[in-house]
């Protein structure tokens, strides 16, 4: 029990120093690129449908991962099938255009004719945004794979116009025009389109109307969200007809189609950095998602945002968030793109270190952090002298050196950081003591040594205190007040009780008054164990100390107090064996021995034979049976039928239930009656005759 | 078990002769004599019966009353035919005057009724 309280505890500050570390975001690493395999996995050789294999294999190219041999057989024979023949649906020809790009499958010349006449004809007949999005998309598409072919979009002008009449005034989308409600994944499918129509125009268009669009794309921008960390992404306001897409994919889609925006045309976005940086982190921020659309979302929009025209996200990393002080570790930053690839030559500053908990001015101020050219990481090796344990944000700065480079790199402003630092904790002063209630005089009092288990014996009765107290200083001197402090009672009936040891002022103490607690100890006394649990996240020398044992003598429990609680039992014993039931049977009596029985039964035929000796001395005889024959059968009978009786009652006794032996008995006594009263009157009339004779 | 069968038997036996003395017996003498001698045979009868019944209560006695109900069905059937036999003794009697004109044989087939009837109850409570 002790042991599991233990471990429980270092479990608690394992997951405070992991949930520190999460709260970081991380660039794409090769954790991502073993994910990937595990995610894209393509049932019994292909993939469901060209969508997915596209989404699969756009992520493996995009995280440099070649499987492509694997799966291109099948894969390709689809794309061919759908780009061959003429009654594929719009999606699926955007999507064979899709994977055709990645895989590059042997099409032959035939096909492109084909494709580029059904998707000329889907953009002229399309009613709906998906329609103009997948048809425009797929002639732009056709336009990079295949050479040599004319694609005239006609009235581009006329087209733009059509898509841009399906945008709302917030910035959104809608899917068609007589569909009412709007959505923001609908407007990145818009500006992706929008940009296919500029880039295949024959002339410029208008350029009032890109204009307006870029008015619409900053209007979507006021719709964004954020969370307090600096991450911005775009989510869904409703839960429409069309499948609800999560925050993920819409911001992917509102990234891939602003980053088509701006590669096909001239002037950039005006978008802010800060915003870019924190759509960066959004995505950073899913850490390796296990979906395999959400997986395909992040990477491609992190690498829509990786290499752009506008700007290009760097982010600052720290591999850890936990500095010793007592080892005398160096803080460690790394600044990268969100792929993690090499940054341009920049420096870092530590702008603030702020003491979390306490408003006081910042310990560090404007600190440059060295380059180490060899792991590409910005250093700090050296704290301040006043840097004490606890912990810290970190704010820091990102200065480029060469100027032109901001106008492609974006960073934060300001990226904070929380850390923990650590350090050894110094326990002075720690004691032990028995007090008496009324006059606080100290009874008995002992010193302990918390590194190591003790041994030390108490008792008190329940008109006593108990006092514990020690000092937390840290390695600068200061008072500490450690996140956790208990003291646990433990009685030898495995029922618990645990205090809080408060810190105030220069120490920590906790008096136990025996005389209140008495009902919450549920009247048990006894040998209670003593045990002092001190952990905090910047305590490298949390502890967990067995103290010694303590004898409560407490008053009887009176008749309405609490039971203490049923303690829990292991909880697998339930599946063990269970205790031996012994059945208690009736004791069989005592039968009497066989041969005792044998002797009575001998025993009872005397009696019998008397009856039959007396029978002969009085001279009975049957003469009286009658010679005539009716009689004699009639005579017979009734003994018979008498006979028959007894052998009916003997059946009954060995085997037979009462109700057939009633029913035979009812038939051979009807049947004994009339023979029975043949016989008899006979035997009377015989008689009476002799007497009148 | 033993309390069962010897009684079982025994009576069964009994009752076959009861009914075969009773019902036959002849001397070539008088009438008196005849019926002297049924009064003789009918004591005999009884003094037999509850002897029986005696030798039962004596092994119940040694060997303790389980099973109980045995027991009684075997001591009761001895005591019941005794008890019908004593009956017939009355009614058979020539010197009592309540019964002067019933019938012997008539008596007889009332004594075997009722000596089946007990029978049926008691093989049923044997058990």
């Amino acid at each position: 029990m002790m042991a599991g309280g233990g471990v429980r505890f270092l479990v608690l500050l394992l997951v405070v120093a992991i949930c520190g570390a999460a709260s970081v975001i991380q660039p794409i690493s090769d954790s991502h690129r073993s994910a990937a395999l595990d995610v894209f996995v393509p049932v019994d050789g292909s993939y469901k449908s060209l969508e997915e294999a596209y989404e699969a294999l756009k992520s493996l190219e995009i995280l440099g991962i070649d499987k492509k041999s694997d799966l291109s057989s099948a894969t390709c024979e689809n794309v061919v099938k759908v780009l061959g023949s003429s009654s594929s649906t719009l999606k699926d020809a955007f999507y064979a255009l899709k994977v055709n790009g990645i895989l590059k499958c042997k099409t032959g010349d035939a096909v492109p004719k084909d494709i580029v006449s059904q998707l000329q004809v889907g953009v002229k007949d399309a009613k709906s945004l998906l329609d103009f999005y997948y048809a425009v998309r797929g002639l732009v598409l056709v336009k990079e794979q295949f050479s040599g072919i004319d694609l005239s979009l006609g009235d581009a002008e006329a087209i733009f116009r059509s898509i841009k009449a399906l945008s709302q005034s917030d910035g959104r989308w809608r899917y068609s025009s007589n569909n009412p409600e709007s959505s923001t994944f609908a407007a990145g499918l818009a500006f992706d389109a929008l940009a296919g129509v500029i880039s295949l125009a024959p002339s410029e268009i208008d350029q009032s109307l890109i204009q307006t669009l870029k008015t619409g794309i900053l209007k979507l921008f006021d719709s964004i969200e954020k969370y307090d960390d600096g991450t911005f992404y775009f989510d869904e306001k409703s839960v429409n007809a069309h499948e609800s897409q999560g925050p993920i994919s819409t911001t992917a889609s509102v990234i891939r189609g602003l980053t088509s925006f701006s590669a096909s045309e001239s002037t950039g976005l005006n978008i802010p950095g800060d915003k870019i940086v924190g759509l960066a982190k959004f995505f950073l921020g899913v850490g390796v998602p296990g979906d395999a659309k959400d997986f395909f979302n992040q990477i491609d929009a992190l690498a829509s945002l990786e290499d752009n025209r506008f700007s290009v996200p760097l982010i600052l990393s720290l591999s850890s968030t936990v500095i010793s002080l007592s080892k005398k570790e160096p803080l460690k930053v790394k600044v990268s793109t969100v792929f993690g690839s090499k940054a341009p030559a920049l420096s870092v500053k530590l702008a603030q270190a702020l003491k979390s908990g306490s408003k006081d001015s910042s310990v560090i101020n404007n600190q440059e952090l060295k380059f180490d050219a060899d792991s590409a990481t910005y250093f700090l090796d050296s704290f301040p002298k006043n840097f004490d344990v606890g912990k810290y944000t970190l704010v820091f700065e990102i200065l480029l050196d060469d100027s032109t480079h901001e106008k492609v790199y974006i960073t934060e402003a300001q990226t904070k950081v929380p850390i923990a630092a650590t350090g050894v904790i110094s326990i002075e002063n720690a004691e032990i003591a028995v007090l008496d209630s009324d006059v606080g005089s100290v009874e008995s009092q002992k010193k302990l040594d918390l590194t190591k288990d003790g041994a030390v014996s108490l008792s008190a009765n329940h008109l006593q205190k108990i006092r514990l107290s020690f000092q937390l200083t840290t390695p600068l001197g200061h008072v500490f007040k450690p996140h956790q402090a208990f003291f646990k009672l433990k009685h030898e009936s495995q029922v618990e009780h645990i205090f809080l040891v408060k810190t105030s002022g220069k120490k920590s103490e906790l008096v136990l008054d025996f005389l209140g607690l008495v009902e919450k100890l549920y009247y048990l006394s006894g040998k209670y164990e003593i045990q002092l649990t001190i952990g905090d996240a910047s305590m490298e020398n949390s502890l967990l100390s067995n103290i010694g044992h303590i004898e409560l003598d407490l008053p009887e429990r009176p008749e309405k107090a609490p039971r203490p609680p049923l303690q829990p039992t292991e909880p697998y014993s339930r599946y063990g064996p269970k205790a031996e039931i012994s059945h208690i049977f009736r004791v069989p009596e005592k039968l009497p021995a066989k041969q005792l029985s044998l002797v009575f039964l001998g025993l009872i035929a005397l009696p019998f034979v008397g009856f039959l000796i007396g029978l002969m001395r009085l001279g009975v005889n049957i003469k009286s049976f009658p010679s005539s024959a009716g009689s004699a059968i009639s005579a017979l009978l009734f003994h018979g039928g008498i006979g028959a009786v007894l052998l009916l009652y003997v059946l009954f006794w060995l085997k037979l239930d009462l109700f057939t032996t009633l029913k035979a008995l009812s038939l051979l006594g009807v049947f004994l009656l009339f023979v029975g009263h043949r016989t008899l009157s006979q035997l009377a009339s015989a008689s009476n005759k002799l007497k009148s004779a | 078990m033993s309390n069962k069968i010897y009684f079982l038997v025994l009576y069964v036996l009994n009752l076959i002769f009861t009914r075969v003395g009773k019902g036959e017996n002849e001397r070539n003498e008088s009438d008196e004599r005849k019926k002297e001698i049924l009064i003789k045979i009918i004591d005999l009868y009884v003094v037999f019966a509850v002897f029986t019944a005696l030798i039962q209560v004596a092994y119940m006695a040694l060997v303790g009353s389980f099973p109980f109900n045995s027991f009684l069905s075997g001591v009761l059937s001895c005591i019941g035919t005794a008890v019908l036999a004593v009956c017939l003794r009355i009614q058979v009697n020539k010197e009592n005057k309540e019964f002067k004109d019933l019938a012997p044989e008539r008596a007889f087939a009332d004594f075997v009724l009722c000596n089946l009837v007990l029978h049926l109850v008691i093989i049923n409570f044997l058990g």
